[in-house]
């Protein structure tokens, strides 16, 4: 039965994986767990419900797990499940104190495994690095700002009222350890400089030829070193692992599906039961369960995308008959130099619309740094740490950064030119209707 | 982290050396100091030339319109042996700045300002990790405050990010002093909060960023920035050996000073109390003197020595002490080290950040304004540059001052 094999290698992956604190994880994991799920036997429900907490908790939260009670961690499976689109209701029916269903548990485990690529997660969750990073990101969102309700001002508990001018103080602060961050980071720059530019010629990589920080120090200290070896050795184990897992998994997933139509089966035999009718029963519409609103209205938004694409191809198809009438009919008037001397400027057009496109588009991640020869740093993109295997190979230079970052920094300060004259004004309106008040300027900085 | 020290002026450049001096001392003095309290001690106010014999040269610039005192200073650094400033670390003219603070503002400010400027970059690009600037300088004189202010004001432009500690000295009010003892006072109050201690984020390491994080505990509200400092024990070398201390005396002494606004430890007032705890805080009548308290904003405690961490410092926490906004856990900072500081086997300093300095402000203010109102000296200002304009919107500026801080209690 080489389904016993494959199975062995997704646990023996799953037992390998280490949270951040290097724990392991909790749950006794083995074949006979997943075979006893397939025929719905009660006794290793928990198991799988502590089995999926954990999973989820590593890969979205990634802080070392509290003890939580039986119905707690079923209910975060639930939220994340719900969250990542899993849309069997049998699954969010299941009770609460883990004793029926690990038939839908497993199905639900199995659909998380392709749909999230859960173990490729899991696996770059503690990779190590060698190279030196530093993060990127010019999203133009702020965070989202819920103004404090009146409940939540009196249920706090401060010692003192609630004054402006503790605000005050308290950006002030804000204010110094982001200058103290500043310098920190100042530092940080001007040593990897030095490391990198002092290290040329030692990498034997081809693209870089200078060592990383990490490299520079564990080069110096052996007892890292040894210890480094002794980390990448236990990550070559789990990747060895995953490769196994890889070549079983397709009798997995044939496996998966006699699950599933075990329970179909079960499901069919259920409703006939309770139905007499003769329509053949689909297990999605059930009556006595409702849909949640979130899958209601994803499903609108779907067919209204989709109604958007087809009304905007229509247009396109409109647009492109009209140009080509154009077209015929300038070839009649105009000579060909007019043609070539719009299409050129059509491009002119087109490259700057690019070029502000890619200046749009927002970077956000991690850059790995590394010095180049004509001695300007050159932060180059690595593999963005997702489990989707996209590898963006734009390497930008640090002067091109700057210079986007300062166009950046040049319209953010004439936004806020524009709020505070707005804000300005808005108070000379409030002024106005106030008598005998004069207003003194605060001390300049 | 390195810090710049700016001497400008006598007084500055006085207090300067003092500082230097005391730092050098005690980082090298008793050999059972710990080697990171030594090494930290030095990069951050000194660096190494290289060389073997080179001794550790100081992280200042000196800026004096007249010659006399920067020779000596720099002359008595050398005798020290021990460290000595840097061969052009220094600026100076032929003529003084005749005690006139528009001479220093409006003349000597903008002319020299390149110059002074070119040698602060320099010192600063000498820093492998740049912490901040600590401006010496008095409030009388001509190119200590006047000059000194103008410096400051450039500094801010070009160092945008940096932080900067003005420290001022203010002029004495009657009678003749010494001023060598006065500067080291001053300099051994100044070097107990700024050799190296371990900080609130950490309580084995010694802090990295002393004016950083010295400012972001004290000086968080734009209105709120003048600090005081005040240090016990202060006695003589020789009543040293006699005597002993306790922290529970050490605290009782620096929370009485800290309430009574007294400078030394003698003469505290001790009938100055707190309201007692539970009483809705009055405004304080002048007529009673027992309410006339200090209230401050924040505080920072700096505890050296022997068993330093048995020292209790719940005293500072009430929060009758602090204004009514700014609850108590904010406003307290406490740094502590079991490394002793210079001879004294327990040390502690106050840098408060309260209204210390708030009668002092007025009385001047006060003198300076009948002086103005009757025209006294004013056109040996103006034939500098300064029109009534920059008078009126100077005391306009400390009257703001004065009223932000008696609004705190």
């Amino acid at each position: 039965m080489k389904i016993k094999e494959a199975i062995a290698a997704l646990c023996k992956v799953l037992v390998g994986i280490r949270g951040r604190d290097g724990a392991a994880i909790a749950v006794n994991i083995s074949p006979e767990m997943f075979r006893k799920a397939k025929f719905n036997r009660n006794e290793v429900t928990t198991e799988f419900w502590k089995l999926l907490h954990w999973l989820l908790k590593l890969v979205n939260e990634d802080k070392p797990s509290e003890v939580l009670e039986l119905a707690d961690q079923i209910k975060y499976v639930k939220a994340v499940v719900c969250y990542y689109g899993y849309g069997f209701m049998d699954f969010y029916q299941l009770p609460m104190d883990g004793s029926l269903g690990s038939r839908d548990l497993i199905l639900a485990f199995s659909w998380l495994l392709q749909r999230i690529h859960l173990l490729e997660q899991l696996l770059n969750l503690h990779r190590l690095q060698v190279e030196d990073v530093a993060s990127l990101c010019m999203c133009k969102q702020t965070l989202s700002f819920r103004p404090m309700e009146g409940s939540d001002l009196q249920e706090s508990s401060h010692p003192v009222e609630m004054d402006v001018r503790y605000l005050q103080s308290l950006h002030g602060k804000l204010r110094f350890r982001r200058r103290n961050l500043y310098s920190a980071q100042q530092e940080r720059c001007s040593a990897l400089y030095k490391i990198h530019l002092y290290t040329k010629g030692c990498s034997s990589s081809q693209s870089f030829d200078h060592l990383s920080a990490t490299e520079a120090r564990l080069i110096q200290d052996h007892q890292q070193c040894t210890e480094f070896v002794q980390l990448l050795e236990h990550e070559n184990i789990q990747l060895e692992a995953y490769l196994e897992w890889k070549r079983l998994e397709p009798i997995y997933w044939q496996w998966m599906e006699s699950v599933l139509s075990a329970k179909l089966q079960d499901t069919q035999e259920v409703l006939n039961l309770n139905f007499t009718a003769v329509t053949a029963p689909s297990f999605n519409r059930r009556e006595n369960c409702k849909e949640p609103d979130a899958f209601r209205k994803t499903n609108k938004l779907y067919a209204e995308l989709l109604k958007l694409q087809s009304e905007i191809q229509d247009r396109r198809l409109v647009k492109n008959e009209r140009i080509k009438e154009q077209e015929r009919s300038m070839g009649d008037h105009l000579g060909w130099h007019e043609a070539v001397f719009l299409t050129c400027n059509l491009e002119q057009k087109l490259a700057a619309v690019q070029a502000r496109m890619s200046q749009e588009r927002r970077r956000h991640g991690q850059v790995r740094l590394a010095l180049r020869i004509n001695s300007t740093l050159t932060p180059s993109r690595s593999k963005p740490p997702t489990a989707q295997q996209h590898i963006s190979s734009v390497s930008l230079t640090a002067t091109e950064m700057i210079s986007q970052l300062e166009a950046e920094a040049i319209l953010l300060k004439k936004e806020l030119q524009e709020l505070q004259q707005l804000s300005k004004e808005a108070l000379g309106e409030i002024l106005e209707h106030l008598d005998g008040v004069i207003c003194i300027p605060p001390t300049p900085r | 982290m390195s810090v710049v020290l700016l001497q400008l002026g006598q007084c500055g450049n006085q207090v300067g050396q003092e500082l230097l001096e005391l730092v050098s001392t005690d980082g090298r003095n008793d050999p059972g100091r710990p080697d990171s309290y030594r090494a930290i001690s030095l990069e951050r106010f000194f660096r190494q030339e290289a060389g073997t014999d080179a001794v550790p040269i100081a992280r200042a610039v000196l800026v004096d319109m007249e010659p006399k005192v920067i020779s000596q200073t720099l002359a008595k650094a050398m005798k020290s042996g021990q460290w000595s400033y840097g061969n052009h670390s220094y600026f100076c003219q032929k003529q003084g700045s005749g005690n006139n603070w528009a001479n220093g503002f409006c003349i000597h400010g903008p002319r020299h300002e390149e110059a002074v400027l070119d040698l602060v970059r320099r010192e600063v690009e000498q820093c492998e990790r740049f912490g901040g600037f600590i401006a010496m300088m008095s409030l009388a004189g001509g190119t200590g405050s006047g000059l000194g202010t103008y410096i400051t004001q450039c500094l801010r432009d070009m160092y945008p990010n940096s932080f900067i500690l003005n420290q001022l000295t203010w002029p004495y009010g009657t009678g003749e002093i010494s001023f060598t003892d006065i500067n080291k006072v001053i300099a051994h109050q100044l070097g107990s909060v700024l050799q190296p201690v371990c900080t609130r984020w950490s309580i084995s390491e010694y802090g990295t960023n002393p004016l950083g994080d010295l400012l972001e505990s004290l000086v968080t509200h734009p209105e709120y920035k003048l600090l005081s400092l005040m240090n016990i024990p202060l006695m003589s070398d020789k009543s040293l050996q006699f005597s002993t201390f306790t922290w529970p005396a050490l605290m009782k002494n620096l929370r009485q000073m800290l309430i009574a606004n007294a400078k030394m430890e003698a003469g505290i007032d001790w009938q100055m109390k707190l309201p007692p705890a539970g009483h809705p805080s009055v405004s304080k009548p002048f007529s009673d003197r027992k309410l006339c308290f200090n209230t401050s904003l924040a505080n920072l405690l700096v505890l050296r020595g022997k068993e330093v961490f048995q020292a209790d410092t719940d005293g500072f926490k009430e929060q009758a002490l602090y204004t009514s906004w700014m609850p108590a856990d904010s406003a307290l900072s406490v740094w502590r080290t079991s490394t002793t500081f210079s001879k004294y086997e327990k040390s502690a300093s106050i840098v408060s950040n309260s209204q210390c300095l708030q009668k002092s402000l007025d009385r001047i203010v006060t003198k300076a304004w009948d002086m103005f109102a009757s025209r006294a000296y004013v056109h040996q200002y103006m034939k500098h540059g300064i029109s009534e304009e920059d008078f009126l919107d100077c005391f306009t500026t400390v009257e703001q001052v004065i009223a932000s801080y008696s609004s705190l209690g």
